[in-house]
């Protein structure tokens, strides 16, 4: 089939396909497929489904899930990273691709397994700077193929270079290219108008428990995710999510 | 048609001095431009562009005499290294045909006897070598005959394209005039005075008389030009590695004018490894310094690779990170040589992620955030929490995955672990922490889970106690204490 493809693309033909790269033969291939569906009149394909949650209320209130192609942000003072670790877990187990862009080198693999995600379908990457981060979030775009791009930049980073629309802008771009979903988690707000939703998570409080002896142990935290802006459906949506320690 | 294995291309580039510095510099194609030699740069013109030939400039004037005919004539010398270079592409393009070569300055011989299952006609075979030698640009004349020294005289005085079966070699050379023959100045002047102007007619003399004219070398002289030569190809090593060179008029400081000519290299580099169907499995650099000293800066590559945007990106964040120090006079950019890798494609795989494209990532991530930042995060054998490594990324492969997942487990707590961990000051009452004063949380510890006594070592003093305390604002902690100092410190957040 895919000789084929060359076949009806008299310009990408230059070598043999044997001796092609296999880069090389992805660019080819690429190149021939859309010359296929402009011969044929074809529409796009149609999209990817969103990456589901876990969370039915999430899920119903993004439409099913983190949309493919477009930016979700999420703020608060806690709960996020177990948040980024359930959603990760969920990814990792339907043997999808994913990136967590650590802005605060904050990330624990031992959090993570607890979580159950699959450490080797994740690619960590521990940018010291949001510069770093920044850059390193549109080499990965740029690269597309990843199902969930996770850019974690909390606990005082230097955003100021984040607030600008072009910025903003050009990732989406990319991200709309890629076809990735991608989460943002931040203090306070970075995306705004170009996140498809914004989500608030709050603590909702820690639970304690008194083991014999008397001592006390931390058992769990209770967490209430809420659907602050929503391009995708209605919001207001609030999701319980209690973790156990 | 059935061929003997004798048959013999030859490449033939025409102004080879002109396009030898021409294939490094192409952007000078269209100046007034002639060619002199490095080692004599007043001696004679070597070559010169259409637009100076229009002027009246010609190979064989002397450098003042050109500047006299075209004011604003541009000379530019030849070094040793654009010849070298010139050369070694000239014999990877016939690699790619076969592994006989000879190669010498702007010619190069290959047998082509046993490539009749790929090129049933041998006009395709050497339409197909010139167009490959254009790919590095090098444009040139070929001619297929079943003698080395036949092939080289008809791709010099022939048009592009010359194939000569067995037996009509006579026939075909006898027009060609006699300039084409290797002869000393001295056997040109006695053959003019003979009155001989072409092969023809010099076939036409008794080959047993010639020795006492020409000397030796009349007689081998003879039975080239009668297409009798059975002198077999003299082979020539492949060069050792594919490297690249540019001198600079000037020396350079800044980065991006730097990159800006690498980014040429680069391209001339990957042009000549796509004429032999090789990739690029990492390559190196190196800085010529103003007034003396080289550097060399080394550029992995994570899969092998002639994608020349992935390089030059590599590059870049590898130059930004450690740019070049002092000016810079030359730069040369060396590779190693790697197979490509293989990847079977699928109609149905719509947007995915290949193994060559993740590794091509995480390599440009690493250039751009170190190397041990970047891969598959893993937990370090230790009795303590919160130590993590990156260990590389495991290549993916294109087998499907059947590693047994994890079970889908309830939400647990994670802690944003602070790297390094934040020294505490912490008031105890009655052997547990109840107010505590960090970097981010000053104020009374309302409740406390622990102590959780670890080893950190071997020994028995380097021992933690490791608390679970909750701020008044809802925050959890975790906290500890290091027994040989007495300090704490505040390892993460529960987040």
């Amino acid at each position: 089939m895919f000789n084929l493809a060359l076949k009806l693309s008299p310009n990408t033909v230059q070598a043999e396909p044997n001796f092609v790269a296999a880069s090389d033969k992805i660019a080819l291939r690429q190149a021939a497929f859309a010359e296929l569906r402009r011969a044929c009149g074809a529409r796009p394909s149609p999209h990817k489904p969103p990456l589901s949650t876990g969370l039915p209320v999430l899920d119903e209130a993004l439409s099913g899930g983190l949309p493919r192609g477009q930016i979700v942000e999420a703020i608060g003072e806690s709960g996020r990273l177990s948040f980024v670790l359930w959603l990760l877990g969920q990814a990792t187990r339907r043997k999808e691709r994913t990136v967590l862009i650590d802005g605060a080198s904050a990330f624990d693999p031992e959090s993570a397994l607890r979580q159950g995600v699959v450490l080797h379908r994740m690619l960590w990457v521990r940018a010291t700077q949001a510069a770093q981060a920044l850059r390193a979030t549109d080499l990965t775009l740029s690269t597309g193929g990843l199902s969930l791009v996770v850019l974690y930049l909390v606990c005082g980073a230097d955003l100021s270079q984040w607030g600008r629309a072009a910025l903003w802008s050009k990732l989406v771009l990319r991200l709309q290219r890629a076809g990735s979903a991608m989460l943002l988690l931040a203090d306070k707000p970075l995306a705004q108008s170009f996140a498809a939703a914004t989500l608030s998570i709050r603590n909702g409080g820690t639970r304690w428990q008194t083991v014999p002896g008397g001592r006390q142990r931390l058992c769990a935290q209770d967490l209430r995710i809420e659907v602050l802006r929503n391009r995708l459906g209605l919001p207001g949506g609030v999701q319980p999510f209690t973790l156990d320690k | 048609m059935s061929r003997s294995c004798e048959r013999i291309a030859c490449l033939w580039i025409p102004s080879w001095p002109l396009q030898a510095l021409l294939r490094a510099q192409p952007e000078l194609r269209q100046q007034k431009l002639a060619v002199c030699d490095e080692k004599k740069p007043s001696g004679v013109v070597l070559g010169a562009t259409l637009a100076a030939r229009n002027m009246g400039v010609r190979a064989g004037h002397t450098v003042a005499q050109a500047q006299s005919l075209c004011g604003d004539l541009l000379l530019e010398r030849l070094r040793d290294t654009h010849r070298q270079e010139a050369r070694e592409a000239l014999h990877d393009v016939a690699s790619a045909f076969s592994p006989s070569i000879e190669c010498h300055d702007g010619c190069v011989l290959c047998g082509v006897g046993d490539l009749s299952k790929l090129f049933p006609d041998e006009g395709l075979l050497a339409k197909a070598l010139a167009a490959q030698a254009e790919t590095v640009r090098l444009y040139g004349r070929v001619a297929i005959a079943n003698q080395a020294g036949t092939a080289k005289l008809l791709a010099q005085a022939k048009g592009r394209i010359t194939v000569v079966k067995a037996g009509d070699e006579k026939l075909h050379l006898r027009p060609l005039p006699l300039s084409v023959l290797p002869l000393t100045a001295q056997q040109r002047l006695l053959l003019e005075r003979f009155g001989l102007r072409t092969l023809g007619d010099f076939m036409a003399l008794p080959r047993t008389a010639l020795p006492l004219r020409l000397g030796k070398a009349g007689v081998s002289l003879h039975r080239l030009a009668s297409g009798e030569d059975e002198t077999p190809l003299f082979l020539t090593p492949p060069p050792p590695d594919v490297s690249e060179s540019f001198d600079l008029d000037e020396p350079e400081t800044l980065l991006e004018p730097l990159l800006f000519l690498l980014r040429g290299l680069l391209d001339r580099v990957v042009a000549r490894l796509k004429t032999m169907s090789l990739s690029c499995g990492g390559f190196s650099v190196e800085f010529f310094h103003h007034p003396q000293g080289v550097r060399t800066v080394e550029v992995k590559v994570a899969s092998p690779t002639r994608d020349v945007a992935v390089l030059m990106d590599l590059l870049r964040l590898t130059l930004q990170a450690r740019p070049p120090d002092t000016a810079v006079c030359a730069l040369s950019v060396r590779t190693r040589v790697q197979r490509p890798k293989h990847t079977q494609l699928g109609l149905f795989d719509g947007e995915r992620l290949y193994p060559e494209q993740l590794m091509n990532l995480v390599a440009r991530l690493s250039a751009l955030v170190g190397d041990d930042a970047v891969g598959q995060a893993a937990v370090v054998d230790s009795h303590l929490p919160g130590l993590a490594t990156v260990l590389p990324l495991p290549p993916p492969t294109n087998d499907p995955d059947d590693t047994p997942d994890p079970k889908e487990l309830a939400p647990q707590m994670a802690i944003h672990l602070f790297r390094p961990p934040q020294q505490a000051t912490v008031v105890q009452k009655e052997g547990k922490p109840a107010w505590i004063a960090a970097e981010r949380i000053n104020g009374p510890i309302v409740f406390c889970g622990g102590p959780y006594r670890l080893r950190a070592g071997s020994g028995t003093e380097d021992m933690r106690d490791y608390f679970d305390i909750e701020v008044p604002s809802g925050e959890a902690f975790r906290l500890y204490c290091e027994h040989n100092t007495g300090i704490w410190f505040l390892d993460g957040r529960y987040d």
